[in-house]
């Protein structure tokens, strides 16, 4: 009876136990299947053991065992096969593809057969779907076709009988179509775009930025490109990886950031590469302000510059492309001016710009983007926000003595400055302005707020509350400002700053040491920058707006 | 002996000249190598070092601070520093210009810069 008990218990023992690793009864895989949550993939092994993805993509399979080989079907159409290896795996169209190419169009297709057509859906269900006709042959896979860049039609049935079809046709992509009407379907969420211009004294900053970058584990849906200049070692490119979700870098040949044909070259390629339902672009380098000379690259290799009117043409030139940036951010000290928005107004939806001085470190990428990563579907809006969030963060304690700021501007905050502040200048260009009038633009600015060690740069804010009880249009300014998303720390030695600055020397002295000689060129000339002569220069925002009027007479007032 | 130690004064005293600013203060005028040198037991009081601005133009061997990417650097003949910021210059147009800074001596994660206090062109 003892004996029997005891057989009985080691029986139940090893069964409990998958069989002691004698062989794959019993085992079981997992993994996820993520081009966004996929529910309703059929997996199987070749064993021929299949199952179900569910709300999140998982699957499991029992009396299976790693690795094992997988393929993966929408109702009866073979999408592809991958050899999984561990337990948990995240298996993406990009993986199962091989290629990024390839990759991109199966991702198409899969949210195409659940109706996303822009790739947006947090989730999608293939649960329903029917999988009427295929133009591939059979035994070939989806994966196959779309690596071999040949035409593929499916017919489709979703669960209310409703049919439709997708498409891909070389050259013209993937489409949607229901009855006669077709549209384009896309993917990927976010291209994130940084041009970090670090052939400078900020070169090891760089490297740090590009290790929080590196800290992140992205997903297909956000691509992140980074090109950095260095001035230590061999420039780079360096991009997240569908497959593995890390960031991957090659050297480069020593690059010129400070000339703008680069950071076009840079957008353009990737842009077109990497099509994506949101693109965002940040610049990183020094920076300062409407002359920007330092903006956006200062190259100490090839002592080059790159200034707004620059930035501008990049940006108005991309753009009659057909290449549009949803959201520009300036990791960068000062850009948080009216000058540097005006000229950049038309060519973005929303900003994300410093108006004081940026701590060395500057934006903490790890937050930034593994926000992003996990949040794949959030607005342009929400991106800003949670860049203005994650410096707040960082930087909420730090002991400073300038005060740091970060803002989010929309193209609409922008416009309505911009005008107000029209409006504005003209009652002061008036010639029939009273002495009164001149007397309160002169008390406000004399008592506006400052940005400690960037002369002439002045807190527009500041300026309009000092005028905004007997001008409706500096209290609109004033409330247009306190309504932005923002972070203020306030510095022991620094103004009171709220986001978003002007040039406005006090006195001609202050003028004449500032480049306004420069500020005022409407039309191409020629400015010397420190003895570096940049030829076409101008200044777009005098060119489009009254206010380097306003400062001359307001300078000659003296 | 006392007249070594005497010699030895006279010279730290004459290296270490100190400086009037608005007929108030004394400041001591010191190289950029010797605050360098003696960062810590400076730490916190004003000194002057009159250099070249180089801006933004930092050699590989000066030591950024990291108080903000807008930081730059003097040069004399014994070395390099930093101040926080810019203390008013612009680090393209001003670069090359011989100044005088007056600046708080300061470490910020181990690396001695100055915060600037008042910065004068020397014609």
């Amino acid at each position: 009876m003892k004996l029997r008990f005891i057989f009985l218990f080691l029986l139940l023992f090893l069964s409990a136990c998958g069989g002691g690793g004698g062989g794959d009864i019993g085992v079981s895989v997992s993994g996820q299947f993520v081009s966004s949550y996929v529910k309703g993939l059929k997996v199987c092994d070749d064993r021929g053991h299949c199952t179900y993805t569910d709300s999140y993509g998982r699957f499991y399979l029992a009396d299976s065992s790693l690795p094992v080989n997988l393929s993966f079907f929408v109702d009866n159409l073979r999408v592809g096969s991958y050899l999984l290896k561990e337990n948990g795996e995240v298996v993406n169209p990009f993986k199962i593809a091989g290629n990024w190419a390839a990759g991109d169009l199966l991702a198409k297709f899969i949210h195409g057969m659940a109706g996303d057509v822009n790739g947006t859906e947090e989730f999608i269900d293939l649960s329903g779907v029917t999988v009427v006709d295929s133009s591939l042959p059979e035994e070939t896979s989806l994966k196959n076709a779309l690596s071999e860049n040949v035409t593929v039609a499916l017919e489709l049935r979703t669960e209310n009988g409703d049919l439709f079809s997708v498409r891909y046709t070389p050259g013209e992509g993937v489409e949607l179509c229901k009855g006669d009407l077709c549209y384009p379907v896309n993917y990927r969420r976010w291209l994130v775009l940084v041009y970090m211009a670090a052939d400078n004294n900020l070169n090891n900053y760089a490297f740090k930025d590009l290790n929080e970058m590196a800290s992140v584990n992205f997903t297909p849906q956000v691509k992140l490109v980074a090109l950095t200049d260095f001035n230590t070692v061999a420039d780079r490119i360096s991009e997240s990886d569908e497959f593995t979700g890390k960031l991957v870098s090659h050297d480069l040949d020593e690059v010129n950031s400070g000339n703008y044909t680069t950071l076009e070259n840079f957008i353009r390629t990737y842009y077109n590469k990497y099509p994506a339902e949101k693109v965002a672009l940040i610049l990183w380098d020094h920076g300062d302000g409407w002359r920007a000379t330092r903006m956006a690259a200062l190259d100490d290799t090839s002592n080059n510059i790159l200034t707004m009117f620059q930035l501008q043409k990049v940006l108005s030139d991309l753009s009659s492309e057909g290449i549009n940036i949803d959201l520009i951010g300036f990791d960068e000290c000062l850009m948080g001016m009216e000058e540097v928005l005006f000229d950049i107004k038309d060519f973005s939806d929303y900003f994300v710009v410093s108006e004081g001085y940026e701590p060395a470190d500057g934006w903490n990428y790890k937050r930034v983007l593994t926000y992003l990563v996990s949040n794949p579907g959030v607005s342009v809006e929400s991106f800003g926000r949670a860049i203005v969030d994650a410096y707040r963060d960082s930087y909420s304690s730090l002991d400073t003595s300038y005060t740091l700021t970060l803002t989010l501007f929309s193209r609409a905050d922008v416009e309505k400055i911009t005008s107000n502040l029209e409006t504005l200048s003209s009652y002061f260009l008036d010639e029939n302005a009273t002495d009164t009038l001149i007397g309160d633009f002169i008390s406000a600015r004399n008592s506006a707020e400052t940005i400690a060690d960037a002369p002439g740069y002045v807190d527009l804010y500041s300026f309009a509350l000092n005028l905004a009880e007997d001008y409706v249009e500096a209290k609109e300014v004033v409330e247009t400002i306190d309504s932005l998303y923002k972070v203020v720390i306030r510095g022991s030695n620094d103004g009171a700053l709220h986001g978003l600055s002007i040039y406005f020397p006090s006195d001609s002295k202050e003028a004449d040491t500032t480049g306004f000689d420069c500020y005022v060129l409407e039309t191409p000339g020629i400015c010397d920058f420190g003895g570096i002569e940049v030829s076409g220069y101008y200044n777009p925002f005098a060119s489009g707006t009254s206010w380097d009027e306003f400062l001359s007479k307001y300078l000659s007032l003296e | 002996m006392l007249r070594v130690c005497m010699l030895l004064s006279l010279l730290f005293i004459s290296s270490c000249a100190s400086l009037q600013v608005n007929g108030e203060a004394r400041f001591r005028l010191l190289t950029a190598g010797a605050v360098l040198k003696s960062c810590s037991s400076l730490a916190g009081k004003v000194v002057a070092v009159e250099g070249t601005y180089m801006g933004w133009n930092c050699s590989k061997e000066c030591r950024h601070p990291g108080v903000t990417r807008s930081d730059s650097c003097i040069v004399d003949s014994t070395g390099c520093i930093y101040i926080s910021g810019t203390g008013g210059l612009d680090p393209v147009i001003d670069r090359g210009k011989r100044v005088r800074v007056e600046g708080i001596v300061s470490l910020n994660r181990g690396v001695c810069y100055l915060k600037p206090v008042r910065v004068d062109e020397l014609r």
